[in-house]
């Protein structure tokens, strides 16, 4: 009726999706680029238009 | 230490997927041996979880898709889309399915009918059949190339990331330790999936090239020396592009291959039992827009052993050979969206593909369903002895067989050539650490590991050993793009916010 190999494999399941779920809910700081380094990188590429 | 870091990479991913080409044509038989009983175990516990994800993925492309984030656009504030629309949507197409449709156009809806029709589940065998064949390669499967596409497009264009997998893990998650271990990590696994599912896909049209040479010049055993000169031949034929840059001619290769497919469409649909094709796609098409998004949470729990192993033989080994192609599909896709909304990108990545696949195995499927159920032709007895063939034969029943037999080997080749020089470019990116130009000698490394372990599943001689060793190197995939799923949700839900 119970397999161990089975149990442990779908007990790694459920972490992985505790895991994603306490991910998802954590705070973090996502670095964005700014305009002026935008501004730069545009500047860069006409320059090389050009 | 990065440039350290990025060569062990590439020598690391070398040393895995070359030792798997190494161990498979040394013992063939104990890699597909040991893969199979791998990947039926994974199968075993884990099928509910692959389905669930799959379904997730489906669920989420379509949040995004009519959420406020639907209208941001893919690239910085007034970048315009590359590529007509119509280009855009035949190289994703030719990318994404390329050479499995030549394969299984006819081929899969048959066989679904073989087994349906044994295990007596249905009445209706040849409409369930090809629901099957179209839940196969419908909506999951490009809600799976969807969304991994939108997040290396979202993260390398609005972000500035590189086109790595693991990039944007570290982009949200940080610079530490265990981050970027755990991004190199889901580096290192893409391209070991990618290299073992282009490995399949060329084993596949190297038997198909076969088949369609053994119709056309009427050979009756041609056996392995037509099999080795083919498979050399198309080798040869990665060389040049791999050395050289010809991405501009690939695209024009990729195209020419979509349009043969497109031409072989139409030819089918008049020169057949038009109306009998035609009710078989407005079946098919009601068939899958009713039961697609419940059939995805489907896992055949409480059916019998012969159910339980069709059900990991096909709908699960498919699931995952769409994951093991993410990355690659992933990458491709989103190179040539820049400048297109989200909404845009996923409308166009999941229905229109869906919608093609639907009318190519309705057409495909319904020919052979007609010469299953209203000749006595013996193409039934042909699916279950070579699969391979079965596309060959049922062209042999129509005017100028010898054209467009030629047509199909030409498509196929063209869509092993252009994939696997695109999978060695990718393969040469992900391993140098997103550098957009890989050199000539990495990709040639790559180009030497595809055909190698393409070498491995044309001598495993069986479709089912192929998937077997397809479906585990991608099985890692399914907690990876659920993991970049998090990210992307992440940085959307931080879109807007006070930086």
């Amino acid at each position: 009726m119970s397999d161990i190999s089975d149990t442990i494999m779908n007990i790694e399941i459920f972490a992985f999706i505790g895991i994603l779920i306490w991910l998802y809910l954590k705070p973090v700081s996502i670095e964005r680029p700014s305009a002026d380094s935008e501004k730069a990188e545009e500047d860069r590429a006409e320059s090389k238009t050009e | 230490m990065t440039e350290l870091k990025e060569n062990a990479l590439l020598v690391i991913a070398l040393l895995i997927t070359g030792g798997i080409a190494a161990w498979g044509i040394l013992d063939t038989a104990a890699l597909a041996a040991t893969a199979a009983s791998m990947i039926e175990a994974q199968f075993a516990s884990r099928a509910w979880f692959i389905m669930l994800s799959v379904s997730f993925m489906l669920v989420v492309c379509t949040w995004i898709a009519f959420s406020r984030h639907g209208s941001l656009v893919l690239g910085k504030e007034g970048d315009k889309p590359e590529f007509s629309t119509v280009s855009w949507l035949s190289m994703l197409f030719a990318a994404g399915m390329g050479v499995g449709l030549l394969y299984w156009g006819t081929a899969e809806p048959l066989t679904h009918f073989l087994a349906i029709s044994k295990s007596n589940v249905l009445d209706n065998a040849a409409n369930g059949a090809l629901f099957l064949t179209n839940f196969h390669w419908g909506l999951h499967a490009w809600a799976i190339y969807a969304l991994t596409g939108l997040v290396m497009a979202y993260f390398s264009f609005r972000l500035d990331c590189s086109y790595l997998v693991g990039a944007p893990i570290e982009k949200v998650f940080g610079h530490g330790h265990l981050v970027t271990s755990i991004a190199w990590l889901c580096n290192l696994l893409a391209i070991v999936a990618i290299a073992i599912g282009l490995g399949g896909s060329v084993a596949m049209g190297v038997f198909q090239i076969k088949d369609g040479i053994d119709v056309l010049f009427g050979l009756q055993d041609s056996g392995a020396w037509l099999t080795g000169t083919i498979f050399v031949v198309l080798c040869l034929s990665f060389l040049p592009p791999l050395v050289m840059d010809l991405a501009r001619g690939m695209a024009v290769l990729s195209n020419a291959a979509m349009a043969i497919a497109g031409g072989l469409l139409v030819f089918i649909l008049l020169a057949g039992p038009t109306h009998f094709i035609m009710g078989g796609v407005v079946e098919a098409v009601g068939e899958y827009v009713g039961g697609a998004f419940v059939h995805g949470f489907r896992t055949l729990t409480f059916m019998d052993k012969f159910a339980e192993n069709w059900f990991h033989s096909w709908t699960l080994t498919y699931m995952v050979w769409w994951l093991a192609w993410a990355p690659f599909v992933g990458v491709f896709i989103a190179r040539i969206s820049k400048g297109r909304t989200i909404r845009e990108f996923i409308l166009g990545v999941v229905l229109v593909p869906t919608a093609f696949s639907i009318l190519w195995f309705g057409v495909f499927g319904s020919v052979g369903f007609y010469a299953a159920l209203r000749t006595d032709l013996p193409i039934l007895q042909l699916v279950e002895d070579q699969p391979s063939a079965v596309t060959f034969f049922v062209l042999n029943q129509f005017p100028m067989p010898s054209l467009t037999i030629s047509a199909v080997v030409a498509a196929a080749a063209l869509f092993i050539i252009t994939s696997v020089v695109s999978a060695a470019f990718v393969l040469g990116m992900f391993s140098t650490g997103g550098n957009l130009n890989p050199s000539s000698r990495v990709k040639l490394s790559w180009g030497v590991v595809l055909a190698a372990l393409g070498l491995v599943m044309i001598l495993s001689g069986s479709i089912g050993a192929i998937k077997s060793i397809i479906a585990l190197g991608a099985l890692p995939f399914v907690f990876i793009v659920l993991l970049l799923v998090v990210c992307l949700l992440k940085a959307l839900k931080a879109e807007g916010e006070p930086v």
